[in-house]
């Protein structure tokens, strides 16, 4: 009882006890802070907003590659040009010159036209053959000089605080110091408000829990009268964290490709090598994906998901053909009859012209995978900073566009073909991440990422490996619940 | 109220003026976060003891040996210390030595239990009661020799 009185009498006494304080100096001194203060504020603020910016635009940019692939030019570009004059072929030794035929036609129908033709005078004058594969000798010549210094030009591969003043000098607090302290107080305090972030209740709670002790003071006061009542224990506010949450989160990212061609074993084929290596260039991935993912409270978390993911490529491919064409009804020569008369003899008279031919497309590969992460995240303040490696299973790969074959034939290989894989099997991933918290709720995060694809998209048949791996940048946003 | 707390913690006016330079600071960059669920001098005194244990070098809590032989109680006459006044008794705390002084205005100025002082100061409990036992024994030998003085006996006279 006599230790009771003692504390109560101690506590009364000293709660009560009033010390002068020179507001003034004081609030000078604590003045500077508060600008350091509100300075960091706007600062943090400023790139809050520019992360958050880049976040979206990345992942406007994906889901725009996703949903309207059609803007980056994939489709077909043929460009052909005639700017030569036939070589002529005469027939029984008779020599007309013929004028060269022109035109500028789309590849497709040129070739379309050509094959019409072809049917058409199969039986009255040469064949012609259109396709690269049989061009003739003076335009392979042409060929090589293009594909040589297309090798030579495209030889690199494209992979691309305490402000302290002096001693204080305490004076008589006054009426007046007082109001004047609690306006600057309730000034400060709008100020501050105004320059608030909003942030996430639970980190603005755990920083509040660090900042200040875990008791709650409302249950203790008004201190008035303290010494009649007993003594009431102060309860300590820990909110536990649930041991595991779970996450949404919707990414998307850009990265650059590094893809690999190589002969297979016992293969031979490094003039075709060299003239994909020399044709193709490649571009940019999009990556696009949800994922749901459950973390446990230590900072482990795992997560499963479904991604698209679209290579890009540009094929561009100049080469020249020979068109083959007879004209009906011409001079082909003439022959003295048997009364001494010079007669014409009528004929097919064979009309050849040298066409360039440009190939300019955007190859698109399309993967469809689930992608399976661990990872680990490690929590400073509102920001989570990680690191992740994930299995990915493609279930789906499909190609649009054109590439040379083993034949040297410019081939389609949208849609059905035999070269390329209809899914590709594993690859692994490994990233960088950190997250920003935007609520409790609430994050956007960016991760850098490494991807390797062991597996090759082309198949057996094909005479070259075609290996993919790319370096990226995902922007994330990410609900917990 | 906020002087007060700081100069009971603090070893000197001096200390005592930083402390409560360093709880406004740490006011204005906390004030967003106060949630209008208790009294607002409730936060600002959780503020400022927070601050005030700050400044407190914690570590020779860690290497304190723990005091598990119990003090014997010590009677002493309420009319030795009630008569002096609040800055008497505030000179008769701050005087303790820091380990004590920290403890004691926890527990009984502050009302903070023996669970949350030793989480605060990272001391086990039983460490806790034994400050406070020492700072009370050491406050009542204070107030015991106080009060054998002549100027308290005239005072009560």
């Amino acid at each position: 009882m006599n230790r009771d009185f003692f504390y109560n009498w101690h506590k009364s006494t000293l709660k009560k006890h009033t010390t002068e304080v020179d507001v003034d100096a004081i609030w000078a001194a604590i003045e500077p802070e508060l600008d350091v203060i509100n300075a960091k504020r706007k600062r943090r603020k400023g790139f809050f907003f520019l992360l958050f910016g880049f976040c979206i635009l990345i992942l406007a940019a994906g889901y725009i590659g996703l949903f309207a692939p059609n803007l980056v030019p994939s489709s077909t570009s043929i460009t052909q040009t005639s700017n030569t004059n036939s070589t002529l072929t005469a027939k029984e030794g008779t020599h007309i010159d013929t004028q060269s035929i022109a035109e500028s036609l789309s590849a497709e129908v040129a070739h379309s036209n050509i094959a019409t033709a072809k049917n058409n005078t199969s039986d009255k004058v040469n064949t012609s053959t259109l396709l690269p594969s049989k061009i003739s000798s003076s335009s392979k010549k042409v060929n090589d000089a293009i594909i040589q210094e297309k090798i030579r030009r495209n030889s690199t591969p494209n992979l691309t605080s305490q402000v302290r003043v002096g001693p204080s000098t305490f004076i008589r607090q006054t009426n007046n110091d007082k109001s004047r302290l609690e306006n600057k107080f309730a000034q400060t305090k709008n100020e501050l408000a105004q320059t608030a972030l909003p942030q996430d209740e639970e980190a603005i709670e755990q920083e509040r829990l660090f900042a200040v002790t875990a008791i709650d003071y409302s249950t203790i006061l008004p201190v008035e009268g303290m010494d009649e009542t007993p003594l009431p224990t102060a309860e300590i506010i820990v909110p536990k964290p649930k041991a595991f949450q779970f996450s949404l989160s919707l990414y998307s990212g850009i990265g650059f490709v590094n893809k690999t061609l190589s002969l297979k074993e016992d293969q031979e084929g490094e003039q075709i090598l060299l003239l994909r290596n020399a044709t193709e260039q490649s571009l940019e991935v999009l990556n696009n994906g949800i994922k749901l993912g459950l973390q446990h409270k230590s900072g482990w978390n795992g997560a499963i998901g479904f991604q698209y993911a679209r290579v890009a490529e540009r094929f561009q491919y100049d080469t020249r053909f020979l068109q083959e064409d007879s004209i009906a009804n011409q001079i082909i020569g003439q022959s003295n009859n048997l009364l001494g008369l010079r007669n014409n003899i009528i004929g097919y008279a064979p009309n050849n012209t040298l066409h360039d031919l440009e190939y300019n497309f955007f190859n698109n590969y399309h993967f469809l995978e689930i992608p399976i992460s661990i990872g680990y995240q490690k929590r400073i303040s509102a920001w989570n900073i990680g690191l992740s490696a994930s299995y990915i299973q493609n279930i789906a790969l499909r190609t649009k566009g054109r590439v040379l074959n083993s034949e040297f034939e410019v081939i389609n290989i949208t849609d059905e073909n035999d070269l390329f894989k209809s899914s590709l099997g594993a690859s692994f991933e490994g990233g960088v991440n950190v997250d920003y918290t935007l609520s409790r709720r609430l994050a956007v995060g960016l991760e850098a990422f490494y991807r390797y694809i062991p597996g090759s998209v082309s198949t057996t048949e094909y005479t070259l490996n075609q290996n993919y791996n790319w370096v990226g940048l995902n922007a994330s946003l990410k609900y917990s619940f | 109220m906020m002087m007060s707390i700081c100069r009971r913690y603090a070893r000197d006016q001096a200390m005592a003026k930083d402390i409560l330079q360093e709880s406004l600071i740490l006011v204005f960059r906390h004030i967003s976060k106060f949630e209008h669920k208790g009294s607002f001098e409730g936060w600002l005194r959780k503020i400022t003891v927070r601050a005030a244990l700050q400044w407190v070098d914690k570590k020779w809590y860690k290497n304190e040996q723990h005091l598990v032989g119990m003090l014997p109680e010590q009677s002493i006459d309420r009319s030795t210390y009630i008569h002096s006044d609040a800055n008497h008794i505030m000179d008769m705390v701050t005087s303790l030595p820091e380990k004590y002084k920290i403890v004691f205005n926890l527990f009984v100025v502050d009302e903070y239990n023996h669970k949350e002082i030793s989480d605060m100061l990272g001391i086990k409990e039983t460490t806790s009661r034994s400050h406070l036992l020492r700072a009370r024994k050491m406050l009542q030998e204070k107030y015991t020799k106080f009060s054998s003085s002549d100027h308290i006996k005239k005072k009560a006279n």
